[in-house]
């Protein structure tokens, strides 16, 4: 298999091209009424007709044409067609769990990158979603961050941009701390036009922080989505023996038994996810969890066709 | 105290939960974790969860593997410990049954093995300090004297050993197990002991141990122990303890059993040379049907030829063969069967003394007729019909006839039997001699006939009751036979009719047309009547002597008697018996003393005794009025007993005694439920079957103690379900 297509795999390419939807189904399917885009309007430029696919809205058809050639079309304007998408993923050591060397075996070199961990959902949850889009010629961007935003690609559109999304994808390793909020903010500056900033994280990180940068999307007037990408293990704490927890982003260890301590562990994080959730909500952004377990595939289409996992 | 201290290893197993706790915590996976930020807060509580129920719940695992290894160990509480008074020592006796009903065999294992058996269990639950006692019932001996000399001294013991040697050593006996007597004695050993008194009866299932058992014994050993209570109350010492009866029956309840009750010679006595006609008797106790059943005969050390009988369930069964006896002395005739279970009572011998042919004597009053027509033309014939009529063949007597009026010419000694065949009368002196010869040992006959003077044989032989005359003679009946009669009843148990039994008629087709009435000396005893309801023939004894009286002639004056088929053996029945008086009946009941009379010149004689087991004795020859006499005593061991006398310029001579096993055991017959409870209810014996209850429960109890391992497991019970509860409990964060 060509280390090119590890985060595209073609099976999950042609059920991609299966889905026949558009690009901006995304984001309008995926933002409520209240935040579509208001950039549609007199002084937007025509561009080309399109073939209607579904899920386009028909006021958009071009009935001149359809009278002609009994075929739909729909009209195309610059502005709408100028989707600019940021794709915001973690890359913090906790995005590691689940790949190799993680979950209770000694780390070694290249642990995390492997199959089955959170990254490697993430990235390919981020590769499905930048194909779309670019096939749909939108534009696409790609922010890797963990403390702070470490790699940046502007958005552009074109298949070219795909080739330098995966690029970045293929060298990244999920290592270091985590702070969305503050790489979310590291975003927000170089982000510029409005824009849709979609943030890919566990979000193992104080609400607080990732409400701040929630904040300063939203006076940008950039739309915001949350896909929060979990392990089962996270969610459930199935541990039974006694085990020495290691921080994956530097913290102290922590030798517990399992069964005293699974309630708060679990309360903990009921709490913050409620948190989480409370934050985007109040910042008009949807948030969106995925476990790593759930094929891919299954995940992207429930998002898209607006039955994601909230 | 505990009952398995060895178990209490496992309380040692109470370090396992911790030890598992540590390894579980030293042997911790690692695991690279990225929600480390949720695992605040929890690290502080399982510091203080481990403080708090990691300890319970360690002390609670803890706690039940020990108390699960405590209560496996069978702990003991003592009343002592539990502020109670020290109960002292256990004393008990065993009372082991020696019967030979405990011979019975049960799949290769004998009753008694198994009951020694578990008499040893007793003695092995037994501790230092405590007592014991053995008594053994049924040996057939005075054995408890023995046994508690044996276990160390009359009374009660701390020579556990000693006493479990002598349960080593006990062997069957021959006697009948007599519970009550068994637990007087167990009782007199226990008198006085302060501590726990117990009395382990240990049986077999037969009925007849506990017969004596009754109301009246009940009623005793209940004021025997208010009578020790009440002395001991009065007395400085502690009330004792009732005394505790426990039984511990072991052997199935099978009474399947087939035994030889009897050998009886028919006609005795054995006569050299002449076929003596022998009747075996077995008894068949059980429900299972014998056909064909073989019976092994031997006449000394000569095998007969085996007999076969057929024996329905729960019935009594005989047969008859006849033995020829080549010469004259001591015989013994045995009887055997091969039967399973218990098999003392499968064979029976008997002595048998075989005589030379008897020689008798016929006084006749009247021969001066020719043939059949004289007085004792029937009589010879009878008696020796061989050499009467001429032919071949041995008669069993030597008849000699005389004339009444040549009686001075004979020795009455020198016969075994004078027949008085219608004599007038006696003389003074004739009268003295016939008794002297019947209290020597000689058998008289009397039959008067028409010659006879009753009135002067009751002067001379009846003497008001007092002479040698069974009974006194009266007036003859009508000479015109207006009062003839019949014989009508026989007395066919006695030795004279035996020959009669089993004939479809066994009374004469005879007619008595005259007779002599009688009335009967108190103890004489009437053995056949006629149908007029007087005595037909009376037997007594006087002296060492018998007397037979008939009361209508021997020839056929009278009567046709003499015409019948009747005639010969009754009459040849009749001398045999009478002359058997003298002879000696070897056979001796267990423990009968064993009284020899030693004939002939006594200078220079000595007689030895060979017993059963292999002893030899010289006794010493006592002489009572001219007669040699010796006696043994110790019969107790059935078998042959052999007398052997030398010396005196006589052949050696050997006389045969033989002590038969008493029958009394041979009936298993189980004790029912309702005799159990009886025994239960009246005297407080509780039945016990070790299976179910071990000895060292009962001595437990015993000792003012109670077992706490009911306790300890419904503590295991409880701690693993408070176990249970804390590690939920802790699981769920709510420690």
């Amino acid at each position: 298999m060509s280390f090119v297509t590890r985060y595209l795999e073609p099976a999950l390419v042609e059920r991609l091209n299966h889905l026949q939807v558009s690009a901006r189904s995304v984001v309008e399917g995926s933002v409520t009424g209240a935040h579509r885009s208001p950039l549609k309007g007199a002084s937007v430029e025509f561009r080309q007709h399109r073939f209607y696919a579904p899920g386009d809205e028909p006021r958009r058809l071009d009935w001149r044409v359809f009278g002609r050639t009994d075929r739909p079309y729909i009209k195309e304007y610059d502005e709408e067609t100028n989707l600019r998408c940021a794709l915001m993923l973690d890359e913090s050591g906790s995005m590691g769990y689940g790949g190799r060397g993680t979950g209770g075996a000694p780390a070694g070199a290249g642990a995390g990158v492997g199959p089955g961990s959170k990254f490697d959902y993430g990235a390919k949850l981020v590769a499905a979603l930048a194909y779309l889009m670019l096939g749909q010629t939108e534009s696409v961007g790609l922010a890797l961050f963990g403390e702070r935003a470490r790699q940046w690609l502007a958005p552009r559109a074109g298949t070219a941009q795909l080739s330098r999304v995966i690029d970045l994808l293929e060298r990244a390793a999920p290592n270091g701390a985590s702070d969305p909020g503050r790489a979310i903010q590291d975003a927000a500056d170089r982000l510029g036009r409005r824009s849709l900033a979609i943030v890919v994280s566990d979000f193992f990180t104080p609400v607080p922080r990732v409400r701040e940068g929630l904040a300063r999307l939203r006076h940008d007037r950039h739309e915001t989505i949350l896909l929060r990408v979990l392990h089962p293990d996270e969610v459930e704490f199935p541990f039974r023996r006694w085990s020495r927890f290691r921080g994956l982003e530097g913290e102290r260890a922590r030798l517990l038994e399992p069964a005293v301590i699974r309630k708060a562990y679990l309360d903990n994080f009921r709490n913050h996810k409620r948190e989480l959730e409370d934050a985007a909500r109040a910042a008009g952004a949807d948030c969106y969890t995925f476990t790593t377990e759930k094929p891919l595939i299954d995940s992207v289409t429930t998002f898209l066709r607006r039955g994601a996992v909230r | 105290m505990f009952q398995n201290p060895l178990l209490l290893i496992g309380v040692g197993a109470a370090v396992v939960p911790l030890v598992l706790h540590l390894l579980s915590r030293a042997r911790y996976r690692d695991v690279d974790w990225g929600a480390m930020m949720f695992l605040q807060g929890a690290d502080s509580r399982q510091r203080q969860s481990s403080r708090i129920s990691q300890f319970l719940l360690l002390l609670v695992r803890g706690l039940t593997v020990a108390l699960l290894a405590v209560a496996l160990a069978r702990p003991i509480l003592s009343d002592e410990w539990a502020g109670g008074a020290a109960r002292g020592p256990v004393a008990a006796v065993i009372v082991l049954d020696c019967s030979a009903s405990m011979g019975f065999d049960e799949a290769g294992n004998t009753r008694f093995t198994t009951a020694k058996a578990e008499a040893r269990k007793v003695l092995e639950k037994l501790e230092p300090g405590d007592v014991a006692s053995l008594v053994l019932v049924g040996a057939g001996a005075p054995e408890g004297a023995a046994a508690a000399a044996a276990a160390g001294g009359v009374g009660l013991t701390t020579d556990l050993r000693g006493v479990a040697d002598r349960i080593a050593a006990a062997t069957l006996g021959y006697g009948r197990a007599n519970m009550a007597a068994a637990l007087r004695e167990a009782a007199d050993r226990l008198r006085g002991h302060a501590g726990a008194r117990d009395v382990y009866v240990i049986t077999d299932r037969q009925a007849s141990n506990w017969n004596e058992v009754n109301e009246a014994f009940v009623g005793a050993w209940h004021r025997r122990e208010a009578r020790t209570a009440s002395a001991a109350g009065r007395g400085a010492g502690a009330v004792p303890r009732p005394v505790r009866l426990f039984a511990l029956p072991v052997g199935g309840g099978d009474a399947q059993n087939v035994s030889v009750e009897s050998i009886d010679v028919l006609t005795p006595p054995a006569i050299r040379g002449q076929p003596a006609e022998v009747e075996v008797t077995l008894r068949n106790r059980g429900p299972v049907r014998w056909a064909a059943l073989p019976v092994a005969l031997r006449a000394g050390e000569k095998r007969l030829p085996d007999a076969q009988i057929n024996l329905a369930p729960d019935s009594v069964a005989s047969f008859r063969f006849n033995v020829n006896f080549d010469a004259a002395g001591s015989q013994v005739l045995s009887a055997e069967v091969k039967t399973p279970g218990l098999t003392f009572d499968d064979r029976l011998e008997a002595a048998v003394e075989v005589v030379d042919p008897l020689r008798v004597l016929v006084i006749s009053g009247d021969e001066r007729a020719i043939g059949y027509r004289s007085e004792s033309h029937f009589l010879r014939v009878a008696l020796a019909p061989f050499k009467t009529t001429g032919r071949p063949g041995s008669d069993p007597f030597e008849v000699r006839v005389v004339p009444a009026e040549q009686w001075p010419q004979v020795q009455l000694r020198d016969f075994q039997v004078v027949v008085l065949a219608n004599v007038e009368r006696l003389t003074a002196a004739q009268a003295q001699e016939v008794e002297q010869f019947v209290y020597d040992g000689g058998g008289l006959l009397v039959a008067p006939g028409n010659l006879s003077r009753y009135e002067e044989y009751n002067a001379a032989l009846y003497r008001g009751g007092a002479g040698i005359l069974p009974g006194a003679l009266y007036p003859p009946t009508a000479a015109d036979g207006s009062q003839a009669t019949a014989l009508l009843g026989i007395d066919l148990d006695h030795a004279i009719f035996r020959f009669a039994r089993g004939r479809p008629d066994p009374l004469p087709p005879a007619t008595i047309a005259r007779y002599f009435p009688t009335t009967r000396r108190p103890d004489a005893k009437r053995l056949a009547e006629y149908g007029s309801g007087d005595a037909f023939l009376i037997s007594g004894e006087s002296g060492r002597g018998r007397v037979l009286l008939v009361t209508v002639p021997l020839d056929a004056d009278w009567s046709t008697l003499p015409l019948s088929n009747f005639y010969l053996p009754f009459v040849q029945s009749a001398v045999r018996y009478a002359a058997s008086g003298a002879i000696p009946d070897r056979n001796l009941k267990a423990g009968a003393p064993l009284v020899a009379e030693i004939d002939g010149p006594l200078e220079g004689r000595t007689v030895t005794v060979l017993t059963p087991d292999g002893a030899k004795l010289e006794l010493p020859l006592l002489v009572f009025g001219g007669r040699g006499e010796v006696r043994y005593a110790d019969t107790s061991t059935p078998g042959r007993y052999s007398l052997v006398v030398r010396g005196g310029g006589r052949p050696e001579q050997t006389l045969t005694y033989v002590v038969a096993t008493p029958r009394a055991e041979s009936d298993l017959t189980p004790i029912t439920e309702a005799r159990w409870n009886e025994l239960e209810h009246g005297l407080g014996i509780r039945r016990l079957d070790i299976r179910e209850r071990s000895v060292a429960e009962i001595l437990a109890g015993r000792r003012g103690a109670r077992e706490l391992w009911a306790l300890g497991v419904g503590g295991v019970f409880l701690l693993s379900v408070v176990e249970l509860f804390i590690a939920r409990a802790v699981a769920r964060g709510s420690a």
